[in-house]
């Protein structure tokens, strides 16, 4: 597997520039120390295109450099090299933020607000007006199922329910653009479920989903696309099925072929001097390819030359 | 983490504090006098400590909720705070804010309560200092009571200081009493009702007697009783507390006082028995005061330890110093003679000439010479002990045999002893009554109570009241009268001219001089007071008003002297 | 009371003043900071990139995100820090206040000759100290809190402008400092209020009456530390309790004969607001020619100078300025001229202890060809430390006839004002006998204001401290730690405060052993500050240069910093005058102007801060 062939994007209406939502070209984030020295290199010439409509994942380790690539598609952190555009505007522009919905790691919001005067507060910084933020909030906190907690304050609330509300506060605008930094961590196996069935909800509803995590289940069950980081660098990108197929195997699996069919097949294999061994198109587990990735990182450090389309 | 846990952790924290704070309590419980039960104990042992080097709250004197809540508030920053507390209150007075300033002196005294110095620094800049920043004599009166409060209040923290109440007696006797508005001040303090019941508010007013001839308190007498308390506390105390101080002049006050308001009673015109009769007081309590057994610190006469004297027993010390000098002499009067003769070999020619003139006929310089040589006769019973030892070494025979040497020597070193014994009290009390002037006051009350003197005063009084009327004759029928009284007040106690007595008579015999002009008369050299007018010369009257503006067309030409005022 | 001379400078002439100054510092701080912000980015990337960081910033600020400036979005973010105040228990320190107030009472000086003062300077004080204190703590931590807790995430990924979140703070403690300052303003009053009201029985037995004059005289019970001297008369069946402890009480009659009775009123003229109409001060010598300034009688304080008795050394108060307060006959609407003076006094001799000393008041005109020149003198007694009001009717006001030399009655408006204007001179008339004088001791005393409005105003001046305090605490979280920036907040308002001293320090008026490092060596050297410094000259040199350069740096943060002192108004209220309107509008311009700078720094140190680094 030295290198990777993506195939073709299915859905070509995304070709055009516009349907671009995420861009980033060379963006590059290196830490420095007091006297300017650099000392962690987070993000190494990222080039990334998320598309509108897509679930987009970014994969790797802790220190891959994921969160990083967020913050600074958001704003939070400000790149050393490189630029980060969103929604073809520069990531330090305040007024992108109108279209876009964060999930943080953890939900950083204020402890002593309840559930309601948190989805208000949030509300109200997005210059939404007192009916629509009620209506609003009314949504939001029927769809995270926390009707019976609303007028708790937020300390008293369990991780699951943090983590709820704390997406109902990324919803809040309704945003076209949705980051969501590890959404899955710290929840339950039902809330893990929901999340996911949240994420391909908002997918279905036209809205773009950038997500990033180091549970390779959730992005391998919700992605259409995924990049592997590791260590602020980009191993692997493309879709999903893609990248987990192995390419020069091929399985076929069939019901109720008669035996000379199978025959038949057995001799088309033959003929093209291929050993049957069961028929079958196997999928590696997106495990078995990180951990792949990894082994070669540390066997040849550097830039991975990554294709796509 | 489960409800049980947490409370067990309250629990648990609960009973720590608990067991932390006991130890606390028995290390730190005050100490405690009951009287009803009769049952005292002595408190933890930090207030054991506390006790034993008098830095107790309790023993210091009174706790108050106000000082230790201040105290407190500054989190252990009370250095700093009093810093900027002084640093406020000198700025505040240097702007005049001098409301501010008795805020801040206020507050600085509460965090350092029983730190005498500031109580003391403090009342002085009020009554003194801040009081004639005003114009109004009123308004001077009342900061002189704020600085008598000001001390009233430190005693009331520090009641084993016994210097704070003689400060606070002072400021009632003298400050009042003495001042240049005295007659203001005096009457002002007659009337102030509020003020006395200030002043006697912690005390027993039986002891001594307060009110002056119209009934009122007369701030002399008041003084009287914050002196006595302090004697109390003296007494009371142990006698470290008071060093630097001198016995003599903490315990002159309180007679003096006696005096004073005797002389006050004189100048406020009152020249009868009641008068007398304070001065015969003052006299019978400075004659008790002169009976007081004194200590005198050892740093003050450099031998033995403390001793303790009384000045009325000044000749008597004298007399038994010199009959020991003399049986220490007459020990071996023959070493005398010699050394007496050695020493007078080695006097100069001119010396051994001023000795043997008359001493009524020496001149300046010879008595100066004589006085030197007597001094190098002079042997001390140190150096004769000394010499009388060299004697009993070199030849003991003389003595009659080695034993009786050494007998002879031991005699002669213990009334040696007892000559600089004698001699030190001598010297100190001496020392004592120059320093009290003790003399003089006795004399002065004895003066007082004669008649002639009260005939002399009444005279006087008639007199300066006569002559502005231009009664001229009955006026310098009055003076003559009068002057020839004091004259013979003088002439039989001498002592009187050089003081205040005197002095005090001078505004009266200008006067007389101008009436004389009246008369062309000049006082002649006969006048039976012309010495008192010698001592002290005419204070220059000062003339306002004779001058005439300087004008623009005149600027410089003031017509006539711009007077100056008297210098002092 | 002590005025400063720079409070006699009218608005419009102190605006135009500092304006030039204040806009060139501005510029200064904003070339400044730029020039910081360029070199650091130019050194970590490129200068290129720098430029167009910086500039898109800017341009993004100005032409972006100050348009779409949302007062929703700010009173958000107000709401939210109103909202973490509470939380963490801002009311406590309401709590202190009120036992500070509870317990205050032991803490004053009952036996003080001016008890309102006190109580008003206590309460006043007292609630700056506690509200810049909670301005200071409140303002440091929060923006930090937010960073550490990383709040600040879901904040900053709104389309939150960062000047938006840097007022929304600002306005959010602001507002709970108000609020605070509300309760305490009206906790304050009825402190004092009920601190001071009092009242005093008189007993008739106490008195003496005088048939003649159909009066009763004498003193009322001894209350509350003083007692008053009374003049009650029989015939209007009013009286009055003198002046004592800085207030009178009205007295009415009751009863008849021998059931007559006195009902004592309430304390008055403790809390006022007078409204003071100043004058230029000038001097004349003791020749009657003009002269810099009055003499100095050796005291250390020159804020007074002194006029000899005796001669012609006159002060002159000229009142009317022709531009902006003429004097017309509303200015003296009961005919008369309402003269209120605070003289010091200062003798030479002792004199008559009892008798104040005598002075003359001249009215004088500014025209060298009105009518009447001067008028002849008006006499008056000294009273030192107490106001003297000297209401001078117009009928009282005569000049020496050249003619006739007889004393004629003057039309104060026709003969002697000319253009609106007024000179009022003073003389001592004693020989040896001084009075001292600074230009705010003699003033014309106009309606007074109401003293609630007037202890209103200072509460503004409090108010104004505060939001200066917020101001910086909020300026300094936007890049420092918590703790840093408290104490950076701190290091303000102390510079600020001894702004004066710190500038006198570091041009040498005063001599104080040198700055830290000099001062350091003295202290391990033993070497007293009085001493020249016994070092080698080379070193000499190293120690000076490094404390110059700290001391100019001190200065120069020094002179940046708000002078909070001048926003301290709690003398003229504790003294009963009014805080004019000149004063209030020159401080709060003094507060906006700090207000939109330092907006915009904190705005643009927010914008280019990594809030997730």
């Amino acid at each position: 597997m030295s290198s990777t062939q993506t195939a073709p994007s299915p859905e070509q209406k995304y070709k055009s520039k516009s349907d671009v939502v995420i861009e980033t070209r060379n963006l590059t984030k290196t830490y420095k120390d007091f006297w300017g020295r650099s000392k962690v290199h987070a993000l190494k010439a990222l080039d990334l295109d998320v598309k509108k409509g897509e679930i987009f994942g970014l994969l790797g380790p802790n220190g891959s450099g994921k969160s990083t690539t967020i913050k600074l598609l958001l704003g939070l952190l400000f790149p050393t090299g490189g630029e980060a555009l969103v929604f073809g505007s520069d990531a330090s522009d305040v007024s992108k933020n109108e279209r876009i919905g964060y999930l943080p790691e953890e939900s950083y919001l204020y402890k002593f607000l309840n559930a309601e005067e948190t989805l208000d507060f949030y509300g109200r910084l997005f210059n939404m007006s007192a009916t629509k933020r009620r209506k609003r909030i009314k949504e939001l906190i029927k769809m995270i199922d926390l009707d019976w907690a609303k007028k708790r304050q937020l300390k008293e609330y369990s991780k699951g329910m943090t983590r709820r509300i704390g997406l109902a506060q990324a919803l809040i605008n309704d945003p076209e653009l949705i980051l969501l930094d590890e959404p899955t961590t710290g929840l339950d196996p039902i809330g893990t479920r929901e999340m996911k069935d949240l994420i391909l909800r908002l997918r279905d509803q036209g809205k773009t989903v950038l997500m990033c995590s180091h549970l390779l289940a959730d992005v391998q069950d919700v992605c259409d696309r995924i990049a592997i980081l590791y260590q602020g660098e980009l191993k692997e990108l493309g879709r999903v099925d893609n990248l987990l197929s192995v390419q020069d195997v091929t399985q076929i699996q069939a019901k109720g072929l008669s035996d000379e069919a199978k025959e038949e097949i057995q001799e088309v294999i033959q003929r093209h001097s291929g050993e049957m061994i069961s028929m079958e198109n196997p999928t590696s587990t997106l495990e078995e390819l990180f951990l792949n990735i990894v082994r070669e990182s540390e066997e040849r450090p550097g830039h991975r030359h990554i294709e796509e389309e | 983490m489960n409800l049980n846990t947490i409370f067990a952790r309250k629990v648990a924290y609960i009973t720590a504090i608990v067991l932390l704070l006991f130890p606390l309590f028995m290390l730190g419980q005050p100490a405690t006098q009951s009287t009803e039960s009769g049952k005292s104990s002595s408190g933890g042992k930090l207030a054991q400590l506390r006790a034993s080097y008098g830095l107790s709250q309790s023993s210091l004197g009174e706790v108050d909720p106000v000082s230790s809540s201040l105290q407190l508030a500054t989190f252990g920053m009370r250095p700093i705070a009093i810093i900027v507390l002084w640093h406020k209150a000198t700025k505040y007075q240097e702007m005049e804010d001098f409301d501010n300033v008795t805020a801040t002196v206020n507050q600085i005294a509460k965090l350092q309560p029983h730190f005498t110095s500031i109580w003391k620094f403090q009342a002085h800049n009020l009554a003194y200092n801040i009081s004639v920043e005003f114009d109004d004599y009123k308004h001077r009166y009342e900061w002189v009571k704020r600085g008598i409060r000001f001390l009233m209040d430190g005693t009331r923290y520090n009641q084993s200081e016994p210097k704070l109440f003689e400060e606070t007696g002072n400021y009632i006797g003298q400050k009042i009493g003495r001042s240049d508005e005295k007659h203001q001040f005096r009457s002002l303090f007659d009337s102030d009702a509020e003020f006395h019941d200030e002043v006697l508010q912690d005390i027993d007013e039986t002891v001594l007697e307060i009110n002056g001839p119209n009934g009122n308190p007369d701030n002399w007498l008041v003084s009287k009783i914050w002196y006595r308390q302090g004697e109390q506390v003296y007494n009371r105390g142990d006698d470290d507390q008071f060093a630097g101080v001198l016995p003599v002049v903490f315990f002159a006050s309180r007679p003096r006082s006696q005096i004073y308001y005797a002389i006050a009673l004189e100048e406020d015109g009152l020249l009868n028995e009641v008068s007398r009769a304070a001065f015969s007081q003052g006299h019978d309590e400075w004659e008790e005061f002169g009976a007081k057994e004194l200590r005198i610190p050892a740093e003050f006469h450099g031998q033995f330890g403390d001793i303790n004297i009384r000045m009325s027993e000044y000749a008597d010390y004298a007399r038994q110093a010199d009959e020991a000098q003399e049986s220490l002499f007459a020990v071996d009067q023959i070493l005398y003679d010699d050394m007496v003769s050695e020493r007078r070999l080695k006097l100069t020619k001119a010396e051994s000439h001023a000795l043997e003139t008359d001493p009524a006929v020496r001149s300046d310089y010879l008595k100066q010479l004589a006085y030197k040589a007597e001094g190098q006769l002079f042997i001390n019973p140190q150096q004769y002990i000394m010499a009388l030892r060299d004697k009993v070494e070199e030849s003991p025979e003389s003595f009659g045999g080695e034993d009786s040497a050494e007998d002879t020597l031991k005699e002669a070193t213990r009334i040696a002893e007892r000559v600089m014994m004698w001699r030190a009290r001598e010297m100190a009390s001496e020392n004592y009554l120059g320093l009290s002037n003790y003399q003089y006051w006795l004399t002065r009350c004895k003066v007082e109570q004669t008649k002639d003197a009260t005939d002399a005063r009444i005279a006087v009084q008639n007199a300066d009241r006569l002559f502005p009327q231009d009664r001229l004759e009955e006026a310098r029928a009055e003076y003559e009268q009068a002057w020839e009284l004091w004259g013979k007040i003088f002439k039989e106690y001498p002592e009187l001219e050089g003081d205040e007595l005197a002095e005090n008579l001078m505004p009266s015999l200008a006067k007389y001089v101008l009436l004389l002009e009246q008369y062309d008369e000049e006082i002649g050299d006969d006048f039976v007071l012309k010495g008192i007018i010698d001592r002290y010369q005419f204070a220059p009257e000062l003339e306002g008003g004779s001058i005439q503006f300087p004008t623009p067309e005149n600027p410089d030409g003031a017509v006539g002297e711009i007077p100056v005022p008297p210098t002092e | 009371m002590v005025v400063d001379p720079s409070e006699f400078i009218r608005f419009g002439d102190w605006f135009w003043e500092a304006i030039v100054p204040f806009l060139l510092t501005i510029v200064t701080l904003l070339v400044g900071g730029l020039v910081f912000w360029f070199v650091q980015l130019a050194v970590r990337r490129h200068p290129r990139v720098a430029v167009d960081i910086i500039g898109r910033t800017l341009h993004n600020s100005i032409f972006r995100d100050l348009p779409s400036t949302s007062l929703r979005r700010i009173l958000a973010m107000a709401r939210l820090a109103i909202h973490e105040a509470l939380r963490s228990r801002v009311l406590v320190i309401f709590a202190i206040f009120v036992v500070l107030l509870l317990f205050g009472g032991w803490f004053l000086d009952v036996e003080n000759d001016h008890p309102a003062r006190l109580y008003l300077t206590f309460v006043l004080s007292s609630t700056s100290y506690l509200i810049i204190a909670l301005a200071m703590f409140l303002s440091a931590f929060s923006l930090p809190n937010d960073i550490k807790n990383r709040t600040i995430y879901t904040i900053t990924t709104k389309p939150v402008r960062s000047h938006e979140i840097f007022m929304g703070r600002v306005i959010g403690f602001a507002a709970v400092g108000t609020i605070l300052l509300l309760m305490m303003g009206t906790i304050s009053y009825m402190f004092v209020w009920r601190g001071l009201d009092h009242t005093h029985t008189i007993d008739v037995a106490d008195l003496n009456y005088d048939s003649d004059r159909k009066e009763w005289t004498g003193r009322t019970s001894f209350d509350r530390h003083h007692f008053h001297d009374v003049i009650i008369s029989n015939e209007t069946k009013r009286g009055i309790a003198m002046t004592s402890k800085g207030h009178q009480h009205e007295i009415t009659v009751v009863g008849e004969g021998t059931d007559v009775q006195f009902e004592v009123g309430p304390p008055v003229g403790d809390l006022l607001a007078r409204v003071p109409v100043y004058g230029e001060l000038s001097f004349l010598d003791r020749y009657g020619n003009q002269a810099e300034s009055g003499l100095n009688v050796g005291k250390s304080w020159g804020y007074r100078t002194y006029i000899e008795g005796n001669t012609l050394n006159t002060a002159i108060w000229k009142f009317g300025d022709q531009a902006t307060s003429q004097i017309t006959s509303a200015t003296f609407p009961d005919e008369k001229i309402p003269l209120e003076m605070d003289l010091r006094v200062f003798r030479t001799n002792r004199g008559d202890i009892e008798s104040k000393i005598r002075g003359e008041v001249i009215l004088m005109s500014t025209d060298p060809i009105a009518k009447v020149q001067e008028s002849l003198p008006i006499n008056f007694e000294a009273t030192e430390f107490a106001t003297l009001r000297m209401d001078i009717p117009f009928s009282d006001v005569k000049y020496l006839d050249p003619i006739s030399a007889k004393p004629i009655s003057v039309d104060v408006f026709n003969d002697l004002i000319v253009n609106g204007e007024l000179k009022v001179g003073i003389r001592c008339k004693e020989h040896a006998q001084f009075f001292g004088m600074a230009r705010a001791d003699l003033y014309l005393r106009g309606p007074d204001q109401s003293f609630i409005i007037n202890f209103a105003k200072s509460y503004v001046g409090i108010w104004m401290q505060m939001l200066l305090v917020t101001l910086f605490g909020v300026l300094f979280s936007t890049f420092l730690n918590g703790i840093i920036s408290l104490k950076a907040t701190l290091a303000i308002i102390v510079l600020g405060t001894f702004a004066g001293f710190i500038t006198a320090i570091q041009t040498d008026d005063v001599s104080t052993g040198g700055g830290p490092i000099e001062a350091l060596v003295r202290g391990v050297t033993q070497q007293g500050a009085e001493t020249e410094l016994n070092v080698s000259d080379g070193a000499r040199d190293v120690i000076e240069a490094l404390d110059g350069a700290y001391l100019w740096t001190m200065n120069v943060v020094s002179q940046i910093a708000p002078r909070y002192p001048e926003f301290n108004t709690a003398d003229k209220v504790a003294y009963g005058y009014d805080i004019s309107m000149d004063l209030l509008l020159r401080h709060l311009t003094v507060t906006l102007g700090y207000f939109m700078v330092i907006s915009i720094i904190g705005t643009l140190i927010l914008r280019s801060r990594e809030v997730a680094a």
